[in-house]
């Protein structure tokens, strides 16, 4: 069919009707490496300025790390640019190995598979693992790359409410006559940076008889004392069946996701997952940086302590200044606005101030829940923190929310 | 006048109808035209040659149950209408809100 007028109309209709509802997605163009400062061109084609930045899943600051780029551009001299191929063709070099049991070494797992993404490896993982007389049952907030999984699974799905044991235990019992019964969570859940209840989970699975699955991309490098993830945070390590997580935030940010877990399920994966199967091998320059970024975080726990501090500070200061924030652990700290308008216009302001954060409504989180999402780095200094309570204080004075909480800002705002 | 496509008959004993009993006749009308409408068996040549590829090849009949919003279109089957609804349930709420990155 040829592209004809009416065609290019329809599609020319549906972004119109998308900018209509305030959804349109806008790049802003970096110029430079990502880190706690960066040179951004907004709106396109005006002078790059430099903002501090709020919203990158840099946790650790190794996207611009000196010796992780080192480590990248000394693999890209020695392995080349790409591999040509997918892993089990003739993509896997001796390095890609390597990654997968520095990773397993690292979550405390048994074995891992490298995935182009953490996406991808939750695109794949539950069809490979489960069927039809099997039953997934999931917290109704996780990623969505957990929701595209389920869907390409054939096992039934079910959910239950997000972080509610009791709801998850009677979904538990009503399943028993599944064959598997696999729970799966989010370690630290994007929206509101909260922690998932891993010990609570994992004792009611071992009662109940299942297995479970914890997209811990939001946490690997960072939580629990020597970074390991939410299941060392939370004091399961070894009793999480599959991890799945990714080299995109903590761990350098460049691309890349696994799954790391049981034995059978990791080879299981490795001859059925489909992502895996039908895409390319992460490129070398990427692995090289990874086993870096793991070296450093081996060799020491200072980064994450930073981190920790660093998200401490700013979830003091913000609440300090009168901010209503979601209480948490992690370093996502979003700031409740409760009003799409509000968060827009809060964001758009704070730019201005020269702070880059986004503002996120519905359907990105549920209705009446509108915020912005700060993300705090181990890159950000003291001076960076300071600099944008200050500007978040100036810009909460000026919509008068300072000292608010939901109600009075439903009220004056709207949710 | 009725049409010649429809018959009006008393309910058994005189049996009044439920709407479970009326949406019962119902699927039974759609099954008798439904199987009707199969009988030149190019749906069982099909059947053997998958059969012959080495598929298990299996049919019944089903509920459908669906729901749209927005540009999102929810469907499945299942094996009665409330096993079809609890199926549904679960995948809108996956569809509740799109999630941050």
């Amino acid at each position: 069919m040829a592209y004809a007028t009416e065609v290019r109309q329809w599609y020319q209709e549906e972004i119109a009707r998308i900018a209509e509802a305030g959804l349109l997605k806008q790049e802003r163009f970096i110029h430079g490496i990502q880190g706690a400062e960066i040179l951004v061109e907004f709106p396109p084609g005006s002078r790059p300025r430099t903002v501090i930045n709020l919203c990158a899943n840099n946790y650790l600051g190794f996207s611009g790390h000196p010796e992780v780029i080192a480590a990248a551009r000394e693999t890209l001299e020695s392995r080349g640019y790409g591999m040509s191929s997918v892993r089990f063709i003739c993509g896997t070099q001796d390095l890609h190995r390597e990654l997968e049991r520095r990773l397993t070494d690292f979550l405390e797992t048994e074995d891992t598979l490298l995935f182009p993404s953490c996406m991808d490896a939750n695109a794949g993982v539950f069809e490979a693992l489960l069927a039809e007389q099997d039953v997934l049952i999931a917290d109704r907030l996780v990623h969505a790359s957990i929701v595209d999984g389920m869907r390409l699974c054939k096992a039934v799905q079910d959910t239950y409410k997000h972080s509610d044991m009791g709801h998850l235990e009677e979904k538990l019992v009503e399943h028993q006559d599944k064959r598997f019964r696999m729970v799966v969570t989010d370690g630290v859940f994007s929206m509101d940076g909260d922690v998932a209840k891993l010990d609570e989970i994992v004792m009611l699975a071992e009662k109940h008889r299942a297995l479970v699955c914890v997209d811990d991309s939001h946490a690997t490098g960072f939580m629990g004392a020597r970074g390991k993830g939410t299941h060392e945070a939370c004091g399961v390590l070894g009793k999480i069946d599959l991890i799945t997580t990714t080299l995109g935030k903590a761990l350098g940010g460049a691309s890349g996701g696994c799954v790391s877990g049981r034995k059978e399920l990791v080879e299981l994966c490795r001859q059925r997952a489909r992502p895996y199967l039908f895409s390319n091998a992460v490129a070398p320059a990427v692995i090289g940086g990874a086993l870096k970024v793991l070296e450093l975080l081996t060799r020491s726990t200072e980064r994450r302590d930073v981190l920790e501090r660093n998200a401490e500070e700013w979830r003091r200061g913000l609440v300090q200044a009168g901010f209503d924030v979601k209480p948490g652990r992690s370093p996502i700290v979003p700031v409740m606005l409760y009003n799409a308008r509000l968060a827009q216009d809060m964001a758009r302001d704070l730019f201005d101030e020269g702070i880059y954060v986004v503002g996120f409504f519905f359907p990105v989180v549920p209705k009446g829940q509108a915020r912005i999402r700060t993300q705090v780095s181990a890159a950000h200094e003291q001076r960076h923190l300071d600099r944008g309570i200050e500007a978040f204080v100036k810009v909460g004075k000026k919509y008068g929310i300072l000292g608010k909480g939901k109600r009075e800002l439903v009220e004056a705002f709207g949710g | 006048m009725p049409s010649t496509n429809s018959r009006a008959l008393g309910s058994p004993r005189g049996a009044a109808l439920s709407d479970t009993d009326r949406e019962l006749l119902d699927a039974i009308a759609e099954t008798l035209a439904g199987l009707r409408e199969d009988a030149d068996e190019k749906w069982h040549d099909i059947a053997r040659r998958l059969e012959a590829a080495g598929w298990e090849v299996g049919w019944r009949i089903g509920w459908i149950a669906e729901a749209r919003r927005r540009g999102v279109h929810e469907q499945v089957v299942g094996r009665s209408r409330a096993d079809a609804f609890a199926q549904l349930a679960s995948l809108a709420l996956l569809d509740d809100v799109e999630g941050c990155p």
